[in-house]
């Protein structure tokens, strides 16, 4: 089991079943990512996991050519990019080959071969993750 | 985002930094971040003619010291000081080592303060330290597959090309005139002459990332000592003095991507407190983990405006005998970055230019620098930013 707080294991929990939860301050609302302890936004510690629209934008990708894990090292170039969530925070995720900057993109949640939980964008018109013969490797392992 | 009034700032009046000292550095090596930041006090011990027990004050910042602290390391090195600091800032950590030092000196909390940065690089430490950089980091930036900071940048780097059209020649050209340098500083790990063209058919790291926008990891030591004025005089210290600083965390958090830093939040207080504008300046020493942070800090520290660095760079030759000499050791890029000892190597070298000191190219008459530092990407972002203007030996103005 990869190294992780606490509030990042509640997520790969829910992550490893396909739920796309983050955690929603309970006293304002806001959606938080990374997983914390308390709200940025009034310092709340009455956060909840909380199912999301699972949609975003892509705001910019990278492919990787170099890493330091096996798994990647032996898939590349890998695809990664920042999304601005619907439900408001920025975060990292793993896309689909198809997808471009600027792209509305469908997001979904797995537990990766190490147990930890990410995100995945994939074209707002994809049907699954299974789809994506690289995410189907990351997120289907046993 | 709250602005504080500049009214309130005391000057830096009768506090200065002296005997920049460099611990050649090593691409990797077995001895530990102890042996770095000991061999750099010993360098300030012989440079300024202070025993070790003269030292009442020590600052250090160092990532790989643990399970240690600056605490642990008292009793390593046998000091005993009254002011004791540990600053895990990284590309910050200079200058903020300098403003927090200069104030314990003004207000007498301390008389002599060691600041320090050094680390270690065995083999597979830089690997572990990824890892386990930052909670946020871990959990959220890790698991993306780069292993360290290459992907965040690109993705900082690819969105600030698109707004602003920066292009890879110009994130080159910094490079190129950084390796210039170099090739003059004797420390630099880089001791080859990087054309534009090598630059450019560099292999790709992380589109658009090449492997002349990365630094090389490596072992090493940064140091420099803060007293006040009259003690230098009285040593006979050639000095700088501390025109102004500043400090700002977590700027713009609400930015979609970073394009700029917490500099632009506080220039307009680092160039009124000095009473210097960008024109005074004779040189800039920028935190070059990436050349677009370098470009991001001509920007934001008020040299030219939001989004235009690139025609900045354009126009201006950056290497020390240019129009505009900028890193003029060779940055990290062309010495290496020895951990948080990259977050003094700006700093360092620019002591040297003002005290007439240079190792390798000399800015002629060089009276004004500005140094800023950037550091740790905690998730997606650097977080700290700080910048400082320095003066030769206390005679500007
Ligand atoms: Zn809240």
């Amino acid at each position: 089991m990869a190294e992780m707080s606490a509030a990042a294991s509640a997520f790969a929990e829910r992550a490893k079943e396909g739920r796309v939860e983050l955690q929603r301050c309970d006293e304002c609302g806001a959606f938080a990512w990374p997983p914390r302890d308390i709200c940025a936004r009034c310092w709340s510690d009455q956060l909840t996991w909380t199912p999301i629209a699972p949609r975003g934008v892509l705001l910019a990708a990278t492919a990787l050519h170099v890493a330091h894990d096996e798994f990647f090292k032996s898939r590349m170039p890998w695809r990664i990019g920042t999304i601005r969530l619907e439900s408001g925070p920025i975060a990292y995720a793993h896309l689909s080959d198809n997808l471009s900057e600027g792209d509305a993109v469908r997001i979904a949640a797995c537990a990766d071969w190490k147990g930890r939980g990410v995100l995945v964008a994939l074209a707002a018109a994809a049907v699954a993750v299974e789809d994506d013969p690289k995410l189907r490797e990351l997120c289907l392992h046993e | 985002m709250a602005r504080r009034p500049t009214t309130s700032r005391m000057s830096y009046d009768g506090v200065v930094a002296v005997a920049p000292v460099t611990i050649p550095y090593e691409r990797f090596s077995t001895k530990a971040a102890h042996w770095w930041i000991g061999k750099a006090l010993k360098a300030l011990s012989l440079r300024t003619g202070f025993e070790p027990a003269e030292f009442d004050g020590f600052c250090v910042s160092s990532f790989s010291l643990l399970p240690d602290t600056a605490v642990g390391l008292t009793q390593h090195f046998g000091l005993s000081p009254r002011w004791l600091d540990h600053i895990p800032m990284g590309g910050a950590s200079g200058v903020v080592a300098l403003r927090r030092a200069a104030r314990a000196v003004q207000a007498g909390d301390a008389e002599v303060v060691a600041c320090v940065a050094g680390d270690a690089n065995h083999v597979d430490l830089f690997r572990t330290m990824l890892a386990s950089f930052s909670r946020f980091s871990q959990d959220a930036a890790y698991p993306y597959g780069s292993g360290g900071p290459n992907g965040s940048f690109a993705l900082m780097t690819r969105a600030y090309m698109k707004k602003y059209g920066a292009t890879r020649e110009d994130f080159g050209k910094i490079c190129v005139a950084q390796r210039d340098n170099a090739l003059q500083f004797p420390h630099a790990l880089m001791k080859t002459p990087l054309t534009l063209n090598d630059y450019l058919s560099a292999r790709v790291v992380a589109e658009p990332i090449h492997l002349f926008d990365c630094v090389m990891p490596c072992a090493g030591a940064e140091g420099f000592v803060v007293m006040r004025e009259e003690t230098a005089r009285a040593m006979n210290l050639p000095y700088a003095s501390i025109l102004s600083t500043i400090e700002r965390h977590n700027a713009f958090k609400d930015d979609d991507i970073q394009l700029r830093g917490g500099w632009a939040v506080d220039k307009d207080e680092l160039w009124s407190m000095a009473g210097v504008a960008p024109g005074d300046v004779d040189f800039l020493e920028t935190y070059d983990d990436y050349p677009v942070i370098s470009m991001m800090q001509i920007e934001d520290l008020g040299f030219c405006r939001k989004g235009e660095a690139k025609d900045f760079v354009r126009s201006h030759t950056l290497a020390v005998a240019g129009s505009f000499p900028h890193n003029t050791s060779g940055g990290q890029l062309s010495v290496g970055q020895a951990g948080a000892a990259g977050g003094y190597l700006g700093l360092v070298e620019a002591l040297r230019q003002l005290t007439g000191e240079a190792l390798g190219a000399r800015v002629v008459n060089a009276k004004v620098g500005v140094v800023s530092g950037f550091g740790m990407i905690n998730f997606d972002r650097g977080l700290c930013s700080a910048a400082t203007i320095l003066a030769a030996g206390g005679s500007y103005g």
